[in-house]
């Protein structure tokens, strides 16, 4: 430790302790009684530093001078923390933990972009028509997030889609039925619904409700000339079977009405549709359509009155 | 509008905090200048945090020890937000996971701009090297504007804005564009 001597009371004081103002060194209590009397400006005050005491752990060396960073003195070991002043721990176990949850982030968050490139995918499938990849696309986007009930139900109605057109109707039925229970808002499950059971009813021979199911459709959305036809087609089943001629009368009623409401590009699949009908009406015989095909590839070319 | 003590601001988004004082570290480190004291986070009304270093030799150094937290707490929170808004953008999921997810990194983010001090450190050097034609000096001096703005700005809560910007909006513009 290095030593001055104060000009006011001539006493020897540690460097440190001693400031220099008017270009004269004085102790800390010296400058106190001045600063009374004068009313000395902090700016005009500088104070010592003793080279031999380090800054940073008050460490004395004595009579050598050590080393400095920025005009402070610092022993050999505060010299080296404050060149190398390591991370703490803490910090580097934090800093490892937030790379951890990045990853973790990226990890956890990848299978909802993943499910949602198979959503895409599947819709683009959907619209070529690719059904039961489609469906199956479907199926995976929901496993990658089971607790997103949503998604098993729209696989559940991709799914009922493809086995609607593979005529199982019983499993679509089910299917389109479990939809609905995640999305009670969507109106246009009805549709796929009605449709089911109308086939069900047709298939089983149940004429009734498939003539019911096709009145049903038809109140649904009565400028569908498809749903029009489906009326048609239910009351010429009931009229086979009963011979009811009020049904006969309906069935010609609703082909006039599909006829009335037709597109342009509606007529080729409506003529088709009409002519099974009159089929079954001249041959007295109900068949599916998969029957009638095998009988016709080119469908019926007769008429009726 | 409301006015919430800053200490309350640096509470709530202390990640963010440490990681800004923690890049000042790191890129004092890396360019080898002295660290007299660091804070990494204090309860105090005036500074939550600080890294009290030897003034660099070289301008860059001082450019990259200032800019350093912007770069850092930026990234970091692009990095954690991003995979943590797809649940939510894609699919409505607000789960816990991501919620925790968007906080951390939006604390991240908002602590990016360097201080009104770091922005005093690179307009005195940028100073002393635009006469050199240092090119990053140049730079320099449209940065410490931008950052001096912002400072200013803060009060409005410009820094907020910054992280829920970076953290929240942009991922939602970018998958918003994804799902269309």
């Amino acid at each position: 430790m290095k030593y001055i001597h104060c000009i006011e009371c001539n006493q020897k004081k540690p460097t440190n302790e001693v400031f220099i103002y008017e270009e004269k060194n004085y102790c800390h209590e010296c400058l106190s009684k001045k600063n009374k009397d004068e009313s000395i400006s902090e700016a005009d005050i500088e104070r010592l530093v003793d080279d031999t005491i380090c800054t940073n752990c008050h460490y004395d060396n004595g009579d050598f001078d050590l080393k400095k960073i920025s005009n402070f003195p610092l022993c050999e070991k505060c010299f080296s923390l404050i060149m190398n002043r390591p991370f703490p721990k803490w910090i580097k176990i934090s800093s490892v933990a937030l790379i951890l949850i990045v990853l973790f982030g990226l990890f956890y968050n990848s299978k909802y972009l993943f499910s949602y490139l198979d959503i895409r995918e599947s819709n683009k499938l959907f619209q070529t028509g690719k059904l039961e990849e489609s469906y199956l696309k479907m199926e995976e986007a929901s496993r990658k997030l089971p607790h997103l009930e949503y998604l098993t139900g729209l696989s559940n109605l991709y799914e009922g889609i493809y086995l609607f057109y593979n005529n199982k109707l019983k499993e679509a039925l089910l299917l389109f039925e479990s939809y609905k229970e995640y999305f009670p808002d969507d109106n246009d499950i009805e549709y796929w619904i009605l449709n089911s059971k109308s086939g069900i009813s047709f298939d089983s021979k149940d004429y009734q409700n498939f003539y019911n199911y096709q009145k049903e459709l038809f109140n649904l959305n009565p400028e569908d000339i498809i749903y029009i036809a489906g009326v048609s087609s239910g009351a010429s089943c009931l009229y086979i079977i009963t011979n009811d001629e009020k049904y006969k009368n309906e069935m010609n009623e609703y082909f006039e009405l599909a006829t009335q409401k037709m597109l342009p590009e509606e007529k080729e699949i409506l003529s088709e549709y009409i002519q099974r009908i009159k089929y079954r009406i001249f041959s007295g015989e109900i068949i599916s359509s998969e029957e009638y095909y095998e009988k016709y590839p080119e469908g019926w070319k007769g008429d009726i009155k | 509008m409301i006015i919430i003590p800053g200490i309350v601001i640096s509470i709530l988004t202390f990640p963010g905090v440490i990681v800004h004082e923690a890049a000042h570290m790191l890129f004092c480190k890396i360019r080898k200048v002295p660290i007299f004291d660091v804070k990494f986070f204090q309860f105090n009304f005036s500074v939550a945090g600080y890294v009290l270093h030897k003034d660099p030799e070289d301008f860059t150094s001082s450019f990259l020890i200032s800019i350093g937290p912007f770069l850092i707490n930026t990234i970091l929170c692009l990095a954690i937000c991003f995979p943590a808004s797809l649940p939510i953008y894609l699919f409505d999921d607000f789960n816990f996971i991501s919620i925790f997810l968007v906080w951390l990194g939006v604390s991240i983010g908002m602590n990016a701009f360097p201080s009104k001090h770091d922005a005093k450190n690179i307009w005195e050097g940028a100073k002393k090297e635009v006469g050199k034609m240092n090119l990053l000096a140049i730079i320099s001096f449209p940065i410490v504007i931008i950052i001096s703005i912002a400072n200013v700005l803060k009060f409005l809560w410009f820094d907020v804005a910054y992280g829920a910007f970076i953290g929240i909006i942009l991922p939602g513009m970018i998958f918003k564009n994804l799902i269309s």
